[in-house]
């Protein structure tokens, strides 16, 4: 089978590559904070100098290029880190808005003309597919011919949707269709009615492609608890923070799909459990206890019986089957052998457990505030859960994960809306301020915590703390569809 | 190129899809179009009427590539419009098939695809990928897979597409526009209380008060604690690795052991167990024996020391028979013929945990392996398995082909069984040397009175070989019957005209019976002068020498000494010679 060529991350150009763009993109976000002159710019400028000259002596030139989701650097396609993604994923988001898809240079290059190319770049305006004629021009005028810049290659109907409308409008189709399909799939295989699995498969690619391309849309959406029958919704949610961990993590593409459909049907097996103790307000006996204790296992079954066996069938039964144990082999069904689960599987839990900590239950209609349920599960990390998976889960959500109502020292009050891509300013979101008026919130304007006062150099605004949303009759996700 | 010519001439009448298109020779980029769309669709018949391993097609698919490579120097795009029986190229039809049976287009069309895109920089694997997939989907079960999907798991770099996923629903689904579309579908109905306590281990614990205790402080000012360490990245490295890997899907037979010890229903039980067996198919097909053993042993285990039921006991029961019955034996037939890499002993761990039904299939499998140690591996595993049934075996031993005979016969006589003895007279009759052979081995495992008349019989065998082998036999288990005949032979007057080999096979097996009965006839053996030539004479002398040597008692070695005072000097020297060989054996006291 003609297979792409495999390259791994530390292969040679994929470190130079991601060395490159760390660099270059810090400099590129330093020009809409910093002027020309300052010391830090200064700073950024000489420090990706350092990851751009050495390689032209090397080899003579330095080309990057976008292509689709792929970055190539000299003409090798770039392994993506786990702690790199957030930045890798920013930078091709800033080059794609500006219709930039391609930097070249030919000989080495100085502190002014590097600065002279970032002002540039970053002064465009968004969706001009004629930037680069412009970029061109102006480097020319500059007497700059060594740098060489072209136009992203890109078709607008493809999979890639620059316009941030239209991925929420994208994410929001693939989110609410992905209810209405789990509820169909789920309610077939109850029935034992032939599945078409297909259009499942079909919707968790695009709901790949959205997230790829920018998952703040539909995590936002995860925040969504209670449309329609919670299990469908749950599902959903759980299979949009697998699929965005596991690309955190480095899961390949056609392996995110089986993943996201993994998290997707993980609680099929719950459609067997009667209604009644389902929706049991009081407590369970041990008998309707043991029926709900049962669903891993009738899950895994349920998928044996619905799907040939393969690699996606494998890991919807690891998801089915294992989302309810803990790292420590603790947690249902028991197990009479001890195993390593499967990272897949510890995936789900991590994902199960977050959404699920999140919706409303019986003696209190509302859910938990995130920051407690991420608290906990940094507690429990190492016993429930998988240290580093949760790691990489706190930095994907931040410490205020999309949806946590806030407050600043402005005493103004906000939704969490956006996480920031560098590790270092995971305190410092980006939010919408909601005001009250005429008895009800509202949506106001969009701020990013990383601003600072130009003439104090001090933040703008800080988090206080965290409200619970509740209390003030809130409900997050209304703000976030 | 001569190439391209005969590639064009071979496709046929392929080209008669192909539309003309008006005005087509005033512009380049259409021109090259049609010519790239051309050879496309003969790539894509190509494929369908030539095995995958045709070379043929192999020069199709370069040419293909050659051609994308040359239009794409010259355009930075190539992009080609599906219609449900169209393909076009900037909006003018070069294709067109209205037979959804036979028209690419409707292939491509039918699953939702729009368009396809390929640009500059397209690489040899992506054009392979691509025939690949258009093949594939041709033939995938369309309940779980589709062209889409196909091109979409390969992520192509350069070929990019447009698909509609629209006719995949069935009845439109309301997509919240607003708060308030938004609001109707949202239920508060307050959730069962099973769905708190499932998030922990125990009913009990209580999550409200978990949680209290749990705030904490707005962040920390420690940030550390969420950053990656680089060993942390590492691992978290492997762990995809090793996750992605193809063969990771074997590791659900864990969990599919969890279930079948938790399952008490049939049907899910027997699910279960038929989805552990395609595990296993997976393994052998890919020459996993080691794995494949544990997986049988997990199974013994299960039954031995669970609480199962009867049925449940018969279906692991039936699992283990199915992992040795015919399809599984020829699947491993497969691998140990075409595959180097294969652990001969992993192989014999497998194939001893299989049970009797596994017999035929093996022996079946037996007369068609070609390498002698796959096949010794397979003889041994029968020994072990065959042990109770040996009317398995002996119908083989009639069998035309000699090999398999001798095979037969050299697990029979592992077996050991005296049963086996009328069915290795036949063997023993053979006209192939090496089944002969292996039929007075057998009767030298086998013993007993019977197997010790047959290889008397055999004493007189037209091979001096076969003579050779079934004296050591008998010297190894015919005691004094066997001796006697043994006897016999070397006081005959024909011996001393036999092969030295085969003098000495005589002698030593004499030697290995051990008995002072032999002293008698070897006596004057050792001292007769002889009638013939010196060196018959000298070989039968030292032959007898360590005869006696080797049966060992005071007798024979006083028959020894006596020797070495002898005036003939051959008769001194062999005696002396037997007596220091003897020595050098016995411990020093």
């Amino acid at each position: 089978m003609a297979e792409r060529p495999i390259t791994k991350p530390d292969d040679h150009p994929t470190k130079m590559g991601m060395d490159f763009i760390v660099r270059f993109y810090r400099m590129l976000k330093g020009t809409t904070i910093y002027d020309r002159n300052n010391v830090v710019m200064d700073q950024y400028t000489y420090d990706c100098l350092q990851a751009i000259n050495p390689i032209i002596q090397s080899e003579g030139h330095l080309s990057f290029k976008i292509v689709r989701d792929n970055c190539f650097f000299n003409h090798t396609k770039i392994q993506v880190r786990a702690d790199i993604y957030p930045i890798y994923k920013s930078f091709l988001h800033e080059m794609r808005r500006r219709w930039v898809g391609e930097i070249e240079f030919d000989e080495e290059v100085s502190k002014e003309h590097l600065k002279d190319l970032a002002f540039l770049l970053s002064g465009l305006e968004e969706n001009n597919e004629s930037n680069y004629l412009y970029v061109k021009r102006q480097l020319e005028l500059r007497g700059i011919g060594h740098i060489y810049v072209d136009k992203l290659e890109f078709f607008k109907d493809e999979e890639i949707y620059v316009d941030s409308e239209d991925q929420k409008r994208r994410s929001k189709e693939v989110y609410f269709k992905s209810i209405n399909l789990v509820k169909e799939v789920m309610e077939g295989a109850r029935q034992q009615k032939i599945v078409n699995i297909r259009k499942a498969k079909r919707l968790m690619q695009t709901a790949i492609n959205v997230i790829m391309q920018d998952d703040s849309a539909l995590l936002g959406l995860a925040n969504i608890k209670n449309y329609d029958e919670y299990t469908f919704n749950h599902s959903v949610n759980v299979a949009i923070y697998a699929i965005a961990l596991g690309l955190r993590v480095g899961i390949p593409k056609k392996h995110l799909a089986h993943l996201g459909m993994a998290g997707l049907f993980h609680d099929i097996g719950k459609t067997m459990v009667p209604k009644e103790i389902l929706n049991k307000p009081g407590k369970l006996d041990p008998e309707e206890w043991e029926s709900v204790r049962a669903h891993p296992v009738v899950g895994a079954e349920m998928v044996m019986k619905m799907k040939e066996w393969g690699e996606l069938s494998t890991r919807m039964i690891n998801g089915a089957f294992e989302h309810h144990l803990r790292y420590d082999l603790s947690g249902y069904p028991k197990l009479t052998r001890k195993r390593k689960l499967s990272l897949f599987g510890r995936i789900i839990t991590l994902a199960d457990f977050y959404d699920a900590l999140g919706r409303p239950r019986v003696y209190n209609r509302f859910p938990y505030v995130s920051e407690k349920i991420l608290g906990l599960m940094m507690e429990r990390s190492g016993k429930d859960f998988d240290p580093i998976l949760v790691k990489v889960f706190v930095n994907m959500v931040g410490i205020y994960p999309l949806g946590t109502l806030v407050l600043l020292d402005t005493n103004e009050m906000g939704i969490v809306i956006q996480a920031q891509e560098e590790p270092n300013l995971i305190d410092r979101p980006k939010v919408n301020l909601l005001f009250y008026k005429d008895g009800q919130y509202r949506k106001g304007r969009v701020i990013d915590l990383t601003e600072k006062d130009e003439a104090t150099g001090q933040y703008k605004w800080t988090v206080v703390k965290t409200l619970d949303p509740n209390e003030y009759h809130i409900n997050v996700a209304e703000y976030l569809i | 190129m001569p190439e391209d010519h005969r590639l064009e001439k071979r496709s046929l009448e392929l080209t008669d899809e192909m539309v003309v298109v008006e005005g087509v020779e005033t512009d380049e980029e259409l021109l090259l179009a049609r010519d790239l769309a051309n050879f496309f669709l003969k790539t894509f018949k190509a494929i369908r009427f030539y095995p995958a391993d045709n070379p043929a097609l192999q020069g199709f698919k370069d040419q293909l590539f050659k051609k994308f490579q040359h239009f794409l120097n010259k355009y930075p795009f190539f992009i080609l419009q599906i219609g449900e029986f169209t393909l076009s190229f900037k909006e003018r039809v070069l294709y067109e098939n209205r037979d959804p049976k036979s028209s690419l287009a409707f292939l491509l069309y039918k699953d939702g695809l729009r368009e396809l895109r390929f640009t500059r920089g397209l690489e040899e694997w992506e054009v392979q990928g691509l025939m690949e997939v258009i093949k594939r989907s041709e033939t995938i079960n369309d309940l779980e897979d589709d062209l889409v999907t196909l091109l979409w798991e390969k992520d192509f770099v350069h070929i990019g597409y447009l698909a509609t996923d629209e006719f995949l629903e069935d009845t439109p689904i309301l997509i919240p526009e607003n708060v308030e579309q938004f609001r109707s579908k949202l239920l508060f109905k307050p959730l069962a209380h099973n769905v708190q306590v499932d998030l922990l281990d125990e009913e009990e614990a209580d999550l409200d008060q978990l949680l209290a205790k749990n705030v904490i402080p707005t962040p920390t000012r420690d940030k550390d604690v969420y950053f990656l360490t680089s060993e942390e990245l590492e691992r978290l490295r492997g762990e995809v690795e090793n996750e992605t890997d193809p063969t990771s899907v074997f590791n659900a037979a864990d969990i599919l052991f969890e279930i079948l010890g938790m399952e008490k229903e049939k049907d899910p039980f027997q699910v279960t167990a038929n989805l552990l067996l395609k595990i296993l198919d997976g393994l052998l097909t890919l020459g996993e024996f080691q794995r494949a053993s544990d997986l049988l042993k997990r199974l013994y285990i299960m039954i031995k020391t669970y609480e199962l039921q009867q049925w449940q006991v018969e279906t692991l029961h039936q699992l283990i028979e199915s992992a040795g019955d015919e399809v599984r034996i020829g699947r491993i037939g497969r691998i140990l013929e075409g595959e180097q890499r294969i652990r001969l002993e992993e192989v014999n761990e497998y194939l001893l945990l299989l049970q009797q039904n596994s017999i035929k299939p093996l022996i079946k499998l037996l007369g068609e392996l070609k390498n002698s140690k796959t096949r010794r591996v397979v003889c041994d595993a029968l020994s072990e398995i065959g042990k109770n049934a040996i009317e398995l075996f002996t119908p083989f031993i009639d069998d035309r082909r000699w090999y398999l005979v001798r095979n037969i016969v050299y697990i029979l006589g592992r077996i050991g069984k005296e049963k086996a003895l009328p069915h290795l007279q036949k063997a023993f009759n053979h006209e192939e040397i090496r089944v002969r052979r292996e039929a007075v081995q057998a009767l030298g495992l086998i013993g007993g009175p019977k197997a010790v008349s047959l290889l008397i019989k055999a004493l007189a065998d037209k091979d001096t070989r076969i003579r050779a082998m079934a004296a050591i036999n008998l010297g190894k288990i015919g005691k004094n019957i066997g001796l006697a005949a043994l006897l016999e032979v070397v006081q005959s007057k024909d011996f001393p005209k036999k092969e030295p080999a085969e003098m000495k096979a005589f002698f030593d097996a004499i030697g290995m019976v051990g008995s002072n009965e032999a002293l008698p006839v070897l006596q004057p053996l050792l001292e007769r002068k002889s009638l013939f030539g010196m060196t018959k004479k000298d070989e039968i002398r030292t032959g007898v020498a360590n005869t006696l040597a080797m049966i060992g008692t005071p007798e024979a070695r006083a028959l020894l000494e006596k020797g070495c005072q002898s005036k003939e000097e051959s008769l001194r020297s062999a005696c002396q010679q037997a007596l220091r060989n003897l020595s050098e054996k016995e411990p020093f006291i």
